[in-house]
Formats: C-alpha cells, structure tokens, sequence
C-alpha cells in the first residue's frame, strides 16, 4: 500500500504560514532590525578606539606647533645666516623630533624637501654648482638674480610654513571634534544605553530586559505608558463591552463546527455541560471572595472578577440556567468559564477534560423557545452543550432589562 | 541535553506510555531526565498520579510568564518521588494557548527557550505531544532534535501518519534544518493479521525511518500506569519493557552517532 499525496489545498497553506509565524524568533527579527545601530555603534566603538591616538596627535601637534615656530625662523635664519653651530644643532633636533612625534618628523621631512626643491631650482636658474651655506653664507657679494631668487625661495618657504601651520590647525580642529565626540559620547546616555542593548542582542539568544539598564527600563516605561494612554484603554474596553452587550447573529453551533472539534466539559452542580474550546475565552480559578457583588443587579449575577480581559461578569450559572433548582445548599464555585471574546463568565463547580467530539456526537436541540442556550446533548457524556452566542444574547438582554 | 519528542496527530497510540517507558529506562541506566507534558489532556501527568486542576505551576506558566528564568523554571518542574525522574506537568488551560497566542509572532519557541536555560539540569528530555496541530506540538517539534512517532499497527493509525509527516514538513521548512525521525510500531499484536498487515505496509512506505522492532501489545504497561510507575521500575522483565529498552538502545546508538557528527 502506498500512501497518497494529498493535494496543496488552501487550509494547508493558511496552515504553513501559521507555522511560519510561530516559528519567527522576535529577537532574531530584532537583531536584524538593529543592524543599521549596531553598525552605527560599531563605528562609534572604532572612533572611541581611535581616540588615544588622537589624544596623541593632540599631544603631538601642541608639541608640533611649538616646535614648528622654534624650527621656523631658525630656519628661515638659515637661509640668509646659517651658522656651523646652528647646521650642527638642527640634525639633533630632527633627530629628537623623530624620536618624539614621528607625525612631526614626516611635516619637517615635507618642508627640508620643498626646501631643497627650491634650491634646486634656483641653481637650474642660475646654472651654479651646487654650494654648501656655509660657502654661500662667505661669500661677499650676491649677485641679483640670486638675491631674486633667494627672495623666492623665502616665499615659498613662509608658504609652506602657513600650509603645516594649516595641517596643524586642521589636526587641532579634527582632534577636538573626537575628543569632544567622546566627550559627549560618555555623557550621552542614551549611546550608552543602545551600546548595552546591542551588546546584549549579540551576546544572548533570548533579549531580557534588565531592570538595571537604564535604557531597557526606559523602554518598559515608554511600554507600559502606551499601555496605558486612555486612548488605548477606552479602545480596549470598548471592543470588550461590544463584545459583551452587542447582540450576535443567531449562527447555530452546528453550522460553525467542524468535522471533528474539541469540546470543553464542566460542571454546575450536577449537571455536566459543555462548551467548544472555539468558543471558550478562558478559564480562571476563583474563590467567591475575589466577585465583587453589584447591588442593583439580577440575583443571577454575582458580580465583577477583575480580570486581564476587563472585569469578568460572573453569572451564578445555577441559578440562570435552571432558576427551578434549589440553591440553598449550593457548594462554592471553583472556576469561571469565559464565553467566547465577551467578558461573560458562567462559574462552575468543576472542570472536565477537553473531548474531541463530532456533529455525530450530538444530539441537536430543534430550537426550543424554553431553552435558547441549549445547542444539544453530547451524548457520550450526557452532557448539555452551550449555544454561548445566544446565551450571552440572552444574559445581555437580562441584565439590560 | 537531548530533547526528543513523542508525536503523532492520532490519540491512543501509545505516545504517553512510550515517554514514561523510555524515562524509566534512561533514568535507570543513570540519566537525568525530564518528561514534558505538553497534551492538555494531562494524560502523563495524571500517569503519575497528579491532578493537573491543583499543582501550583503547569506548562501554562513557560508561555505566560516570558520571558522565564532558569530558576522561575526549577520551581515549576515536578521531581518525583519514587522515581529519579522530573516531571513538567500539564494542565486544561493548555488547551486556550492556540486561541490567546496565536497571533503573537515566535510563540512556537517558547518552549525551546527555557529549556534552553535548564540544559545543564537534564541529559533527556521526553516530550508527550498533543495529537492536535498547534502551538504545543509546534513548540515540541521545534525544540527536538529527534522525533519519536509510535504508530498503532493498525492501518488507520497508518493514515494518520500522512498528517504528523505534513506537520514535520512544515517545521522542517519553516525551521530551515531538518529533524531526524523514527517511526515506532506500537501495540503489536501478532495474533492479529492486521498487526502483520499494517507493519508490512509500514516496512513498505517509511523503510529506513522504521524502527526494525516493534512495540509489542502488554497489559502491562496499563498496570504500570494505574500503580503510577514507569513500566520499567515495577515490572522490569516483560515483553513490552525488554522492547523498550531495545528501543533506547537504538535512539541513544543514533544520539551518540549525531553527537559524534
């Protein structure tokens, strides 16, 4: 025997899509979404690790500036007055230059390098061999082209010099901009605080928000306050006080279920009774103290249980669906069975386990005026199952009237 | 951990007594072990003689309380008392997580999460399905890393083998990595032509992922479960027991294997 391939039918696919949803993990989704911040915390991490040498270059350029207008004019002298002394001192000072702040050591390389460009050129154009300052600083008489030269040569040094004085102010500007970056980064919390929270989605599966984050705790108030905005809340109430008073279509249960559907059975002194779990909002475990008692009501509603849906509308089960029985001696309710989406609750004395059932199980009720709420026997069970829309219909109608 | 899931869309073909035999066995053999009640049936959790309506804490928590700590965890597993095994019971209210959480997103990981944050405290962990589609048996199957599906030897539980199979698909696919199964003939009765029968079509249609051996029928196993023991401790040396331990012989050979890959 082989087994057949059933066909892709439209329920399949609702089906897989469900699966698909279930089996989406928001904190993966949540990484994804903060891809762009972690990126953008990344560079903020790589400027902050950037920053001691930027600090340095600080450091370097303060010392650079310093240096730079003790070298400057000593070797602006050098041009026109180079002593032996000053030619021996200016290798040591490189070389302590270098040693120091290497950045530094590059510029002065920059600037000895145009300085000989120069004198390159002013002996292509006056066609001399090259001399030493100090033969040039001996000779007696300088002839005008050289002097012309040598002027030129002066402009093209103070040009070079205002261009590092310019690197050295771009790299002041550049440095205070991190540092004050960091700066503000240290004091900003709010960076802080997307820094932890990305931390924690690559660090953990699961994303807790801990009550010590500053930010998780700031984004559990902004939470609960949109929980809380009197808009939502009117919103909230308003779909349950429809969904407890407006009146539902007459749609019989037998129309609605399926081939095979689960059914909830429960109890009410002695009477089992039934309700589909399709239309079963919940169950909650209840002692009488927790129903508020509303004076002014029906002696079949036993009052207010606050509950996450609203406050429950308990009804005294007994007494609405059989007001012939005796009460007197009714033992305390247990559980409260809340009716489909509606915040009408039927308490009961004790819950039954959910039985897969059929339409074949039932034994349909023909639609008795006496009975509204009753849809038929669960035969099996002997068991009265409930037409919730037409009770809570009914229950609505009562507690109006 | 190892987390291996019991399933299978039809009722009554032996998924409970499989978890509570297995546990038995592995719990013997000295492993920490862990039996996830996930029917709202409560069928494994009434096996060992809890009343689901009155434990404190149920499986219903892992759901309402998220996310949920390793030790918001320990407080609702059961240990039990003769037995080295633990118990994470089930309740009625299971029965409403479809309807409450159906439409929140990753409600299928629920499960898969906190025990994430207890794989240190177990070497196994037995998950008893629901024989429905929804959230529970999507969060079992989510979880494992191997399923275990008992098949009646009878050709209608055969059929509805087809739907569990739909519903690993759609895990698998979904999940994007996929999960090895075995399937395990259960209730074998080899009086029976139908027995011989369903097997042989078993054989045909699902060859490697048959399990070779079958699980044969034993009252046994139903007193075991009146007395609330696993079958193993109270009577070791039955038929039904001695397929189980062969059983466990295989998964934990395979479980090894796939460690070991």
């Amino acid at each position: 025997m082989k087994l057949n391939k059933p066909e892709v039918t439209e329920s399949q696919t609702v089906l897989e899509d469900y699966v698909v949803s279930l089996l989406i993990d928001p904190s993966e989704k949540l990484q994804q979404n903060s891809q762009a911040q972690l990126t953008a915390v990344a560079k903020t991490n790589d400027s902050q690790d950037k920053l001691p040498q930027v600090e340095a270059i600080t450091d370097e350029n303060v010392a650079l500036k310093q240096v730079v207008s003790d070298v400057i004019p000593l070797k602006q002298k050098n041009l026109s007055h180079k002593t032996s002394k000053q030619n021996k001192s200016e290798p040591s000072l490189k070389e302590n230059v270098s040693k120091t702040t290497p950045h530094l050591a590059k510029i002065i390389n920059v600037q000895n390098n145009s300085k000989l460009q120069s004198e390159e050129i002013q002996r292509k154009i006056t066609n001399e061999p090259e001399v030493d300052d100090e033969k040039m600083f001996e000779s007696k008489s300088i002839p005008i082209n050289e002097r012309f030269n040598k002027k030129q040569s002066k402009e093209l040094q103070q040009k070079h010099t205002e261009k590092i004085n310019q690197e050295i102010e771009a790299y002041e500007d550049q440095a205070s901009h991190q540092k004050n970056f960091k700066e503000n980064n240290e004091k900003d919390p709010r960076l802080q605080g997307v820094e932890k929270l990305l931390a924690k989605i690559a660090l953990a599966n699961v994303i807790v928000p801990k009550e010590t984050d500053h930010d998780s705790k700031t984004t559990i108030q902004a939470k609960s306050t949109v929980e809380i905005m009197p808009d939502d809340l009117s919103d909230a109430d308003l779909a349950s006080s429809q969904a407890s008073f407006s009146h539902r279509e007459k749609q019989p249960l037998k129309d609605i279920l399926g081939s095979v559907f689960q059914t909830l059975v429960f109890e009410v002194g002695k009477l089992p009774l039934a309700v589909p779990l399709i239309k079963l909002g919940g169950i909650v475990n209840v002692s009488e103290q927790d129903i508020t008692p509303l004076v002014g009501t029906p002696d079949w509603f036993m009052g207010l249980v606050p509950h996450e849906k609203g406050n429950l509308m308990v009804v005294d089960t007994q007494r609405f669906l059989m007001p012939e029985q005796n009460t007197d001696q009714q033992q305390a309710y247990r559980y409260l069975i809340i009716l489909d989406d509606s915040l009408w609750a039927l308490a009961c004395h004790s819950v039954g386990d959910a039985k897969n059932l059929s339409p074949e199980d039932i034994r349909w009720s023909s639609g008795s005026s006496k009975r509204p709420w009753f849809a038929g026997m669960v035969v099996e069970y002997m068991s009265a199952l409930i037409e919730v829309d037409r009770l809570i219909n009914m229950l609505t109608e009562n507690i109006v009237d | 951990m190892k987390i291996w899931t019991i399933a299978n869309q039809k009722g009554g073909v032996g998924k409970t007594t499989t978890v509570a035999a297995l546990a038995g066995i592995l719990s013997a053999r000295g492993y920490r072990v862990l039996m996830l009640d996930c029917d709202p049936h409560a069928s494994l959790t009434a096996y060992f003689g809890f009343d689901s309506e009155k434990l404190n804490y149920n499986l219903f928590d892992w759901f309402a309380q998220k996310p949920m700590s390793a030790k918001q965890a320990r407080n609702t597993i059961i240990k039990l008392k003769n037995e080295n095994i633990s118990l994470m019971p089930a309740s009625l209210s299971l029965a409403t997580l479809d309807k409450k959480f159906s439409s929140q997103e990753g409600m299928g990981l629920v499960i898969n999460k906190v025990l994430n944050e207890i794989k240190d405290d177990y070497d196994y962990v037995l998950i008893d399905c629901p024989p429905i589609l929804g959230i529970l048996m999507i969060n079992a199957l989510a979880a494992c890393q191997f399923l275990l599906v008992p098949v009646q030897t009878e050709f209608l539980a055969i059929k509805g083998l087809e739907r569990m199979m739909e519903t690993l698909n759609m895990v698998i696919k979904a999940q994007h990595h996929t999960i090895d199964y075995k399937i395990v003939p259960t209730m074998f009765d080899r009086r029976t032509k139908a027995s011989i029968e369903a097997l042989r079509n078993m054989r045909d249609e699902f060859g490697g992922h048959l399990w070779e051996r079958v699980i044969p029928v034993d009252t046994k196993f139903r007193d075991a479960s009146r007395l609330h023991r696993t079958p193993s401790s109270i009577f070791p040396d039955t038929h039904g027991v001695s397929a189980y331990h062969k059983l466990a012989d295989t998964l934990l050979a395979m479980s090894a294997q796939s460690k070991v890959a």
